[in-house]
C-alpha cells in the first residue's frame, strides 16, 4: 500500500512537471509598447499601457494564440518615447534589438508617423492612436490606426454651427497632430459656412498658455478648438481661458476624453466643453460590461477609451495571425487583419471592422455635463 | 497689450523667486544648484498633499509649511551632499546636484504618481482693469513675488546675517578672519533658498499643473534671468526677471508663441556680447 501511495504521488509529480514544461512550450510574441510614460502625455501612457497588460493577461489566459497546432503567448514589453518622435525611432531600435518584436502599439501620431517608414524596412506591423491623415495617407500595408481621424470631426463642428456659433478660435501645439488637426478643422469650418477668426500656435512643449490664450481671445471667438491635446493640456487651457474672460463653448480634438479634465479643474469649470464622442461613451451591452470590469480593476483611475484603444489592437493581432495561419510573415498577417478582425473578435465590439488599415469608429459629439461626458441630442 | 504685460510681470515674478533662491546658492558656492528646480516642484507637491489630499483648508498654512520643509531639505543636502563634495573639484557637486535632480524627481513619481494634479488657489474670482482681465490669484501671485523680493534684498543688503553671507560669498578666507563662521551663513543660504523654492513652487502650482517635472522650465528661465542679470547678484536677478518676462510677452503678442524662446535667449546672447558679466554682474 504504501509503494502504491508513494507510486501514486511520484506520478502526479512527474505528470505536473510534464504540465508544467507543456505550459513553457508555449512561444512568446513579443509586443513592443511604444508611449510617453513620463511628462504631460505620461497619464495617457499609463492607461495604454495598463490596457496592453490587461489584453495580454486575457489572451494568453484564454488559451493564447493558435497557429499550425502550436500555442503561442504575447509578451508586452514598454519603452518610454514621452512625447518625442526622435526618442520614438531610438526606443523602436531599442526594442528590436532587445526583444525583436514584429508588433508594436504607437500612443501618438508622434510615434505613428516617424515609425511608419521602418515598418518595411525592420519588418513590423504598427497600430497607432494616430488622428494625422497621413498616417495612412498614403496608405502603409503594415500600419493601422487604431484612432479616430481628424477629417472625421464634421459631426461635432456640425453641432456647433447648430449652436449658433460661427466664430472659432483655432490653438495649436506645434506637433504634427494638433496643426494637422487645425488646417484640418478651418477647411471643413469654412465648408459649414463658419469663420476662423483667429490662429495661434504654441510650442508643444509650454506649460503655460497665458500668452497664446491672450493672443487668441484678443481676434474675439465665439469658441475656441484644439486638437492633438491629452486632458491634462486641454484643462490648463480650458483655466486659462476661464481666468480671461472667455465666456464661449470649448471644442477639443480625439486624445482629450474628459474625466481626468473634470478631475484637474472641477466640473463647474469643465461644464459645456465639447468633446469626441465614440460608441464607448454612448455604451452597449459589451462595453458596459467592460466598463465595469475596469472599474474593478483599477479603482480611482479615470480609465476608459484611452485603454481600449490600447487593449483591442492585441485581439486584432491574434485576429490576424489565427486567419493569416503564422506568427511570423507579417504581411499575410497585416493583409489576413482586414477580413479578421469582426465584431466577433472584439471584446467591446468598438474594434469590430477594419477599413483601408483604419479601425472604423462612429464619432458622435458628446459634451461634458454636471462632470459626465454624455452624447448630445 | 495691457493683458500681455500682465501675465509677464505675473510670471516674472514667480521665476524671479526661482532665480533668488539659485543665485543666492551660487553667489557662495559658484556652483549652479540644478536641483534647485525640484525643490520648487516638491513646494508645489507638498501644496497639492496638504491642500487636495489632507484637506488643509488654511492656505497660508500650507504655504508657511511648503517654505519652512524645504528649507529644512535644502539644509540637508547641504549638509550631507553638497558639504561633503566641497573640497573635490567643482565638476563633481555638478554631477551630484543633476543626479538629485533624478532621484528628487523618482521618489516623487513613486510617492505621488506621474499624473498630473491641480492646485486649487483659495483666491476666486477676478478684476478689470482696463482692457485686461486678472484673477485675484494672479494678483497674489504678483505680490508676494514682489514682497519677496524686497525682503530678500533687505535681508541680505540690511541684516547682519545677509552681509555675512555677502561676506562669504566675496571671500571664504577673508569672512573667517573677521569672525564669521562660513559654514552657518552656507547653511543660512541654503535655508533661505529652500524657502524661496517652497514659495514658488505653490506660486506655480497655480499657474500651471503640478507634475515630477515642472522643475526644469522655471530652472531654464531662472538660469536665463541670473545670467543676464549677473551671476549671484540680487538686483540683477530682479531685473534679469522682469527683462525677459517681458521680452518673451511681447514676443507672443507681435510675432508667435512658437518663437517666444528666440526672443528672449537672443536678448540674453545679446547681452551677454555687449556686457559678458551681465547687466549687474561683478568684475572677476
Amino acid at each position: 500500500m504504501k509503494k502504491l501511495a508513494i507510486g501514486f504521488v511520484c506520478i502526479a509529480f512527474l505528470l505536473s512537471i510534464g504540465m508544467a514544461g507543456a505550459q513553457e512550450k508555449r512561444e512568446k510574441i513579443p509586443y513592443a509598447y511604444l508611449g510617453p510614460l513620463t511628462g504631460s502625455g505620461a497619464a495617457l501612457g499609463a492607461e495604454q499601457w495598463a490596457g496592453v497588460q490587461l489584453a495580454v493577461k486575457d489572451i494568453n489566459a484564454a488559451g493564447g494564440i493558435k497557429v499550425g497546432g502550436k500555442t503561442y503567448e504575447f509578451e508586452a514589453h514598454d519603452f518610454d518615447v514621452e512625447e518625442s518622435p526622435e526618442k520614438s525611432v531610438t526606443k523602436m531600435n531599442e526594442a528590436l534589438s532587445l526583444h525583436h518584436p514584429k508588433f508594436f502599439y504607437g500612443a501618438s501620431s508622434m510615434t505613428g508617423i516617424p515609425l511608419k517608414q521602418f515598418a518595411k524596412d525592420k519588418g513590423f506591423i504598427m497600430v497607432a492612436m494616430s488622428e494625422v491623415p497621413g498616417y495612412t495617407e498614403p496608405r502603409n500595408p503594415l500600419c493601422f490606426r487604431g484612432w479616430m481621424k481628424v477629417s472625421d470631426q464634421g459631426p461635432m463642428l456640425d453641432y456647433m454651427r447648430k449652436l449658433g456659433i460661427s466664430k472659432l478660435g483655432l490653438l495649436a501645439h506645434s506637433g504634427e497632430v494638433s496643426v494637422k488637426w487645425a488646417e484640418v478643422c478651418k477647411g471643413l469650418w469654412e465648408k459649414k459656412g463658419g469663420k476662423v477668426v483667429g490662429e495661434v500656435t504654441y510650442p508643444v512643449e509650454s506649460t503655460d498658455f497665458t500668452s497664446p490664450v491672450t493672443k487668441l481671445l484678443s481676434s474675439n471667438p465665439d469658441a475656441i478648438a484644439s486638437g492633438g491635446n491629452p486632458d491634462v493640456r486641454a484643462a490648463n487651457i480650458l483655466k486659462i481661458a476661464r481666468e480671461l474672460g472667455f465666456k464661449g463653448k470649448f471644442f477639443f480634438g480625439g486624445a482629450c476624453r474628459g474625466p481626468r479634465m473634470v478631475g484637474l479643474i472641477g466640473k463647474e469649470l469643465a461644464e459645456g466643453t465639447l468633446l469626441v464622442g465614440t460608441e464607448w461613451e454612448k455604451g452597449s451591452p459589451k462595453i458596459d460590461v467592460f466598463k465595469k470590469r475596469i472599474a474593478e480593476l483599477y479603482p480611482g483611475k479615470p480609465y476608459g477609451f484611452i485603454f481600449v484603444v490600447a487593449y483591442e489592437p492585441l485581439f486584432m493581432l491574434k485576429a490576424g495571425m489565427e486567419k493569416a495561419g503564422t506568427v511570423t510573415d507579417i504581411n499575410k498577417i497585416a493583409e489576413a487583419m482586414g477580413t479578421a478582425v469582426t465584431p466577433k473578435t472584439s471584446p467591446t465590439g468598438l474594434f469590430s471592422k477594419v477599413v483601408n488599415n483604419e479601425v472604423a469608429l462612429n464619432l458622435y459629439p458628446v459634451e461634458i455635463r454636471n462632470g459626465q461626458v454624455v452624447a448630445v441630442k | 497689450m495691457s493683458q500681455y504685460l500682465i501675465n509677464g510681470l505675473v510670471l516674472s515674478s514667480i521665476y524671479i523667486v526661482v532665480a533668488l533662491g539659485l543665485t543666492l546658492v551660487y553667489s557662495i558656492l559658484d556652483v549652479p544648484n540644478f536641483a534647485h528646480g525640484e525643490l520648487v516642484m516638491l513646494g508645489a507637491y507638498i501644496g497639492v498633499f496638504l491642500i487636495g489630499l489632507m484637506g488643509v483648508t488654511n492656505y497660508f498654512l500650507v504655504l508657511i509649511f511648503a517654505v519652512v520643509a524645504l528649507a529644512g531639505l535644502s539644509v540637508l543636502l547641504w549638509k550631507f551632499i553638497f558639504r561633503p563634495l566641497r573640497s573635490a573639484p567643482p565638476v563633481t557637486m555638478f554631477i551630484a546636484a543633476l543626479g538629485l535632480v533624478y532621484i528628487l524627481q523618482s521618489a516623487v513619481q513613486l510617492i505621488w504618481g506621474k499624473e498630473w494634479l491641480s492646485l486649487r488657489s483659495p483666491f476666486a474670482g477676478s478684476v478689470l482693469l482696463g482692457a485686461a482681465t486678472i484673477t485675484h490669484t494672479r494678483i497674489f501671485i504678483f505680490s508676494l513675488g514682489c514682497l519677496l523680493m524686497i525682503l530678500v534684498s533687505l535681508f541680505i543688503y540690511r541684516t547682519w546675517l545677509g552681509k555675512g553671507i555677502r561676506a562669504v560669498s566675496q571671500s571664504e578666507s577673508g569672512a573667517a578672519l573677521a569672525g564669521i563662521n562660513a559654514n552657518r551663513m552656507i547653511t543660512f543660504t541654503f535655508a533661505v533658498s529652500g524657502a524661496l523654492a517652497g514659495c514658488a513652487g505653490i506660486l506655480l502650482g497655480h499657474v500651471t499643473f503640478v507634475f515630477p517635472l515642472m522643475g526644469f522650465s522655471p530652472l531654464l528661465k531662472a538660469f536665463a534671468m541670473i545670467i543676464i542679470g549677473g551671476m549671484g547678484s540680487i538686483p540683477g536677478a530682479i531685473i534679469g526677471g522682469f527683462f525677459i518676462g517681458i521680452i518673451e510677452t511681447l514676443s507672443i503678442a507681435f510675432f508667435s508663441a512658437e518663437y517666444a524662446d528666440i526672443f528672449a535667449f537672443g536678448a540674453l546672447v545679446i547681452t551677454l556680447m555687449i556686457r559678458p558679466r551681465g547687466l549687474m554682474g561683478k568684475l572677476e
